[in-house]
């Protein structure tokens, strides 16, 4: 992975002065971005900031109150989050939001969807390739795998949909440093063998600026700061802010 | 003995109509978390439609044709009335339901009159005889749907993906909808099908009582009690349920006379009312050692 490499202009997802507010409260006030295809674009900033609902907006999880967002050419603000799956914009949100109750295998075979059988198959087969660990819990109740487990699970599901563009919630959130590097591992690998194009959001910047080609800042609904990785390093107040 | 043998039979086939609209209500509820009181009306209204349609073609055809309207009836309910309140506190959904129960009920009544109507009894033959016991045939096949029903369930939610993603769509609604399901159609398809298992369970009542628009009040409360008795997400668990109501009821019924005099605190007018006492007493014991049900998953969050 060369990171810091700007991939050619080819976007897959653009953000034009999106706003959005829960009920009363403003989350987002004018937020744009671009995810270039097959790059991994971090989306970095504060508890709070509007990192999630800028991705809630993506999926559409929470219509835009103003803005655009264009997906493939497309403009799909307000559509439904199961209509976009279809499309290949697969979401792992907050909390990865895994079927406790529901066996490992049965979570993974909810990924599939909207897949076709006879293809859903070979692609259950690769996920157990990708993480033996879930194919050796596969009868357990998901509720009762480890953080790091349960994160590989919500992202093994998520490919399951056959994803064009993935969007990654705090992937790291809760779990112990080994197991972040793994997951970062497992996300580089996504990036590199399948080619899907990624946008990830963390509040610990360091991991995400190792595998991403661009980051953003948000701060207070805003975007303040965006460039490469190692543009971001250099810059003095991002460095005091969100990098150790 | 052949006495107690006999009434545990009996019980178990009046049982089996409990655990079909059990099998009705734990379908409303692995889709949607919410309990249909209208549910039995609803059962008693399609059950009319069929009376109606069977005036004028055979008896299959008719029923085939009722448990589809039945669906779109559950169908249309859902999206017209229940999505009205699918945000709101529970209480609005059980005001709905009970707003269901009434609606329906009048519904029946002013189309149809309080009067009884006949209903075909779709199995005809003579009692069949069961190591000694002998049963009526409608029972006898009344127990074959309700394990037929409870099975395809079973199969339904367990290894389809449809029913996977109605369970789905039941626990976690942004979550499913995450997974590309559309919730909205599978909150349909959920009412649909419980509406039409319902028609089902009404058309095979109808035969062994008589058809009134209050013929599923008392099998719709007992389908309740069995529903939760079998832990409300279970297909199988409300089957067992039912039977369990079923025999206990009988059991009761027979028995409560011979106990009171025995124990000679005065005679019962009415050992019948007794039994339905005890049954819902049975619910409660059960409820208060095991909360989720003899079935139920443990409900276990994980925030």
């Amino acid at each position: 992975m060369t990171a810091g490499v700007a991939a050619p202009a080819d976007t897959l997802l653009r953000l034009c002065d999106v706003h959005a507010s829960y009920g009363a409260v403003r989350a987002l006030h004018g937020v744009s971005l671009d995810v270039a295809r097959g790059t991994v674009v971090a989306l970095l900033g504060a508890n709070g900031a509007g990192k999630s609902t800028t991705l809630r907006v993506i999926s559409g999880m929470l219509a835009p109150a103003a803005g655009t967002v264009e997906y493939d050419g497309e403009r799909i603000g307000g559509r439904a989050p199961s209509n976009l799956v279809r499309q290949g914009l697969v979401h792992v949100p907050e909390g990865r939001r895994i079927f406790g109750e529901f066996s490992v295998e049965e979570n993974l075979r909810l990924g599939a969807f909207t897949q076709r059988r006879a293809d859903t198959k070979r692609a259950l087969a690769e996920v157990y390739e990708d993480f033996p660990i879930l194919h050796e819990r596969r009868r357990q109740r998901a509720a009762t795998l480890s953080g790091g487990e349960q994160q590989m699970l919500a992202i093994g599901r998520a490919l399951l949909a056959q994803p064009r563009l993935l969007l990654l919630d705090e992937p790291s959130l809760g779990l112990a440093p080994l197991v972040v590097r793994e997951i970062y591992d497992i996300i580089r690998m996504i990036s590199g063998q399948r080619g899907a194009t990624i946008l990830l959001v963390e509040q610990s910047a360091e991991m995400a600026l190792e595998v991403a080609h661009r980051a953003y800042v948000l701060e207070a609904g805003r975007i303040v700061v965006s460039g490469t990785p190692a543009e971001l390093r250099g810059n003095e107040s991002v460095r005091r802010s969100y990098l150790g | 003995m052949d006495t107690f043998i006999e009434q545990v039979v009996s019980g178990v086939m009046t049982g089996s109509v409990y655990g079909i609209v059990a099998l009705a209500l734990v379908m409303i509820f692995q889709s949607t978390r919410m309990f249909n009181f209208g549910q039995g009306e609803i059962a008693t209204f399609t059950t009319f439609i069929a009376w109606s349609l069977m005036l004028h073609m055979p008896y299959a055809l008719g029923f085939v044709l009722a448990v589809v309207i039945a669906f779109g009836i559950g169908a249309v309910l859902e999206r017209g009335v229940i999505r009205l309140v699918e945000d709101k506190p529970a209480m609005s959904g059980v005001m709905v339901g009970l707003g269901l129960f009434i609606a329906f009920n009048s519904i029946s009544a002013s189309i149809y009159g309080p009067e009884p109507h006949h209903f075909e009894q779709p199995f005809t033959g003579g009692p069949i005889d069961i190591g000694g016991v002998t049963i009526g045939r409608h029972s006898a096949y009344l127990f074959g749907v309700a394990m037929l029903l409870s099975a395809l369930f079973y199969a339904f939610f367990r290894y389809t993906s449809v029913g996977l993603a109605l369970r789905a769509t039941a626990a976690d609604r942004t979550g499913a909808e995450l997974m590309g399901v559309p919730t909205g159609y599978m909150l349909m398809l959920g009412w649909g099908l419980a509406t039409a298992v319902g028609a089902v369970a009404g058309m095979l009542v109808a035969p062994m009582i008589v058809l009134t628009p209050n013929m599923m009040f008392f099998v719709l409360l007992f389908g309740f009690a069995a529903a939760v008795l079998g832990g409300l997400d279970s297909a199988p668990g409300a089957v067992v349920g039912g039977v369990i109501v079923g025999v206990t009821q009988n059991l009761v019924g027979v028995y409560v006379d011979d106990l009171v005099s025995a124990l000679h605190v005065g005679s019962i007018r009415d050992p019948n009312q007794y039994r339905d006492i005890v049954a819902m007493g049975l619910i409660i014991v059960v409820l208060a050692l095991r909360p989720r049900g003899l079935f139920g998953r443990a409900i276990v969050e994980r925030v």
